[in-house]
């Protein structure tokens, strides 16, 4: 087969590369450096793939790269987007070390990556930066990272996730001018700390879920190409409950009362503390809370639609950086579903009384195939909670405070969460939204050490509620789907 | 005169204690179970999986329907089994093995069990070793492998390969499902059936027996 030579356009540049004919166009762009979301890993079905190629006629047109050969095609059009991550919590964590220099704390989600660069000795944050998990490539949930891991390339990953946290430290170096980081703490779920420290996630793609290593994990000078004295992983408890989750229980002091820890997410982790006894469980609620999955919807970035209301029957909403509106993201969803439901769009069950989408802005929309794929998500998420309710014997009445966290966490609108039933009503009172807890808590153990032994003790002490056999949850994962 | 349609009604709506009190009223009546099952309930869940086909309704309302063809199927089973109904035939179901998933194989089945087939249910996290045994046990004529995740869809094709080492893969029609599989999955890893969705997968399984 002959090498091909295609142009990719981006915007008013152009570059030439070489193909191979039976390659697709995924493979091309990724070999080239190119970050094309496939939320399916390439399978053809999420459409995210989505760029405009020409064969030589300079007639455009729409195809899934993952579906289309290289043979034949002279050009690629293509939009880049950068993503601008979610960083936000209040920046100052208890210094007690008083130790001179520069850390950084850095947690890495399965889509986003949050890094904080700390003033060890004042325990202030002095600057943030996001950015994309570029293993997104490789599809957008962890499973497909596994599953590319299982063919041996857990060593790619890797180099990946390295090279993009080596270019981010050296960046926050260069902007803050500062010359050493002492620390690099590093938190995030199972499968993305085992990629991270180039470990074989497989064994966590499969029954019954094993993690190679749960411990804190130490590194020494110039780990992994990072220029870092020291980098230290946080412990996590199991393959589903990671030490992403753990961290967010420090940094809300989840022992300090009967609290409760929800991290919203493609998964929706729970850490629960009733008289010093800790449970906790991972429910799959689907990427929809993430905006994946979702017709027009995209990760908190940029240009997302972050909230919906409505008021005297006209919809209006805001978008993250008061960008022009190019999607809706997870808050947007849950507060465009809570519209729906009081503006009468939907009923109860879900269903469209009429018309079949919901239109925010002239292209960006819900349709029934979101509300539904919402549903599997809030009802996986609810139900989660309260099985984890049950397996401790508690009620909700009992509960002091009850910590919502992840990306979505941060501008979660309470009512609309209760209103569509993401979370029980019971609580609604006792909820505090707490952004990213899971970068927090990576902070607060930057620089005290007590942190990383209150991490490593919920760890020890965590009983793990496993949903996937449990006959409350099936009966409440139904239960919970409409909005009633 | 027996009122199926309301019968299928409330599986529509998934009401499932509504109709369990329609059902076991219906059978002090004397209406035969084996007519509220087909003119009822199956008539019922047929229309959930062509709505569901046609992207009229969706995942949440064909779960609370088949949570509600459970409830009924709680009270006809034992009343079936009395009546004596003969199955078509016999299918081996499970998730396979490293996958906990069970919602769709759940739904599988139940649609399954609707058109007349006895299905033996193997659970989740099923090795090889035991869908072999039980082909053999029960004499089954179709086996049913679910796989959600990407990770464990290729074990379909280990027990494809058990069944051909046991001598029995002729014996049966291997169907396969899941949402990462697709057709050219299945032709790849030389299954029988694929179907997109449990309506159709209990169309197929029909049609094998009735054809056969």
């Amino acid at each position: 087969m002959s090498d091909i030579k295609i142009a990719i356009n981006v915007g008013d540049k152009r570059r030439y590369v070489k193909a191979d004919g039976a390659e697709n166009l995924l493979e091309v762009l990724r070999r080239n450096g190119y970050r094309i979301p496939a939320d399916c890993g390439g399978a053809g079905k999420c459409g995210k793939c989505e760029i405009e190629i020409s064969r030589g006629d300079g007639v455009f047109k729409k195809v899934l790269a993952c579906k289309t050969l290289a043979e034949g095609v002279s050009d690629i059009r293509l939009n880049e987007e950068k993503g601008s991550g979610l960083l936000f919590f209040d920046t100052i964590s208890p210094s007690d070390s008083k130790e001179k220099g520069f850390g950084i704390a850095l947690d890495i989600g399965t889509t986003t990556l949050a890094f904080y660069l700390v003033d060890m000795f004042t325990g202030k944050v002095i600057d943030t930066l996001g950015s994309l998990n570029p293993q997104r490539v490789y599809g957008a949930d962890v499973l497909s990272r596994i599953k590319y891991a299982t063919e041996g390339r857990t060593h790619e990953l890797h180099a990946l996730i390295a090279q993009e946290t080596k270019n981010v430290v050296e960046k926050l170096m260069r902007n803050n001018d500062v010359e050493k980081i002492k620390r690099l703490i590093v938190t995030g779920n199972s499968t993305m700390l085992h990629l991270f420290a180039d470990v074989d996630p497989s064994s966590m793609g499969a029954s019954p879920f094993t993690p190679v290593f749960t411990q804190t994990m130490r590194y020494n000078d110039g780990a992994f190409g990072i220029f870092a004295d020291e980098i230290i992983l946080m412990p996590s408890v199991s393959a589903f409950v990671g030490s992403d989750v753990v961290s967010g229980g420090v940094a809300v002091d989840i022992k300090g009362g009967n609290n409760a820890l929800i991290d919203m997410g493609t998964n929706g982790e729970m850490l629960l503390n009733i008289n010093g006894a800790l449970y906790c469980t991972s429910t799959a609620a689907g990427p929809a809370l993430e905006g994946a999955d979702i017709t027009c919807g995209m990760g908190g970035v940029v240009g997302a639609i972050d909230s919906v209301k409505s008021a005297g029957g006209k919809i209006s909403y805001t978008t993250i950086g008061n960008a022009p509106p190019r999607g809706i993201c997870g808050t947007g969803l849950v507060d465009a579903i809570s519209v729906m439901l009081d503006t009468g769009v939907i009923d109860e069950t879900g269903a469209f009384v009429s018309g079949e989408s919901f239109y925010i802005t002239d292209k960006v929309f819900v349709s029934e195939r979101d509300v539904r794929k919402f549903q599997l998500a809030k009802s996986a998420i609810s139900a989660g909670f309260e099985t984890l309710l049950n397996s401790a014997g508690v009620k909700p009445e009992q509960i002091d405070n009850v910590y919502i966290s992840g990306g979505l966490g941060f501008y979660l609108n309470i009512e609309s969460a209760v209103k569509t039933g993401l979370i029980p009503r019971e609580i609604r009172d006792k909820v505090k939204v707490s952004g990213n807890t899971a970068g927090k808590g990576a902070v607060m153990a930057l620089t005290d050490k007590v942190m990383l032994n209150k991490a490593e003790d919920l760890c020890r002490t965590a009983h793990v509620v496993d949903l996937s056999q449990n006959s409350f949850f099936a009966e409440a994962f139904i239960s919970n789907m409409y909005f009633l | 005169m027996a009122d199926f349609n309301l019968v299928s009604e409330l599986l529509q709506k998934g009401k499932a204690k509504d109709l369990s009190a329609l059902v076991a009223g219906m059978l002090d009546e004397g209406v035969s179970a084996n007519d509220i099952l087909t003119n009822g309930l199956v008539a019922g869940m047929n229309v959930v999986g062509v709505k569901f086909k046609n992207n009229e309704i969706f995942v949440p309302e064909v779960l609370i329907a088949a949570r509600a063809m459970n409830a009924a199927l709680k009270i006809l089973g034992p009343v079936l089994a009395k009546e004596g109904v003969e199955p078509i035939g016999t299918a081996v179901i499970c998730t396979v093995k490293g996958d906990l998933h069970d919602i769709g194989k759940n739904l599988v089945k139940l649609m399954i069990e609707g058109v007349g087939i006895k299905v033996i249910d193997l659970g989740t996290d099923c090795d090889a070793e035991k869908v072999v045994n039980a082909v053999k046990e029960y004499n089954a004529d179709i086996v049913c492998l679910s796989a959600l995740l990407t990770t464990t869809m290729l074990y379909q094709k280990d027990i494809i390969d058990a069944l051909k080492a046991a001598g029995v893969r002729d014996e049966v029609k291997v169907m396969v499902g899941g949402a990462p599989v697709t057709q050219a999955f299945a032709d790849e890893i030389g299954a029988d059936i694929y179907t997109s969705d449990a309506a159709s997968a209990a169309e197929a399984a029909k049609a094998v027996l009735i054809g056969a």
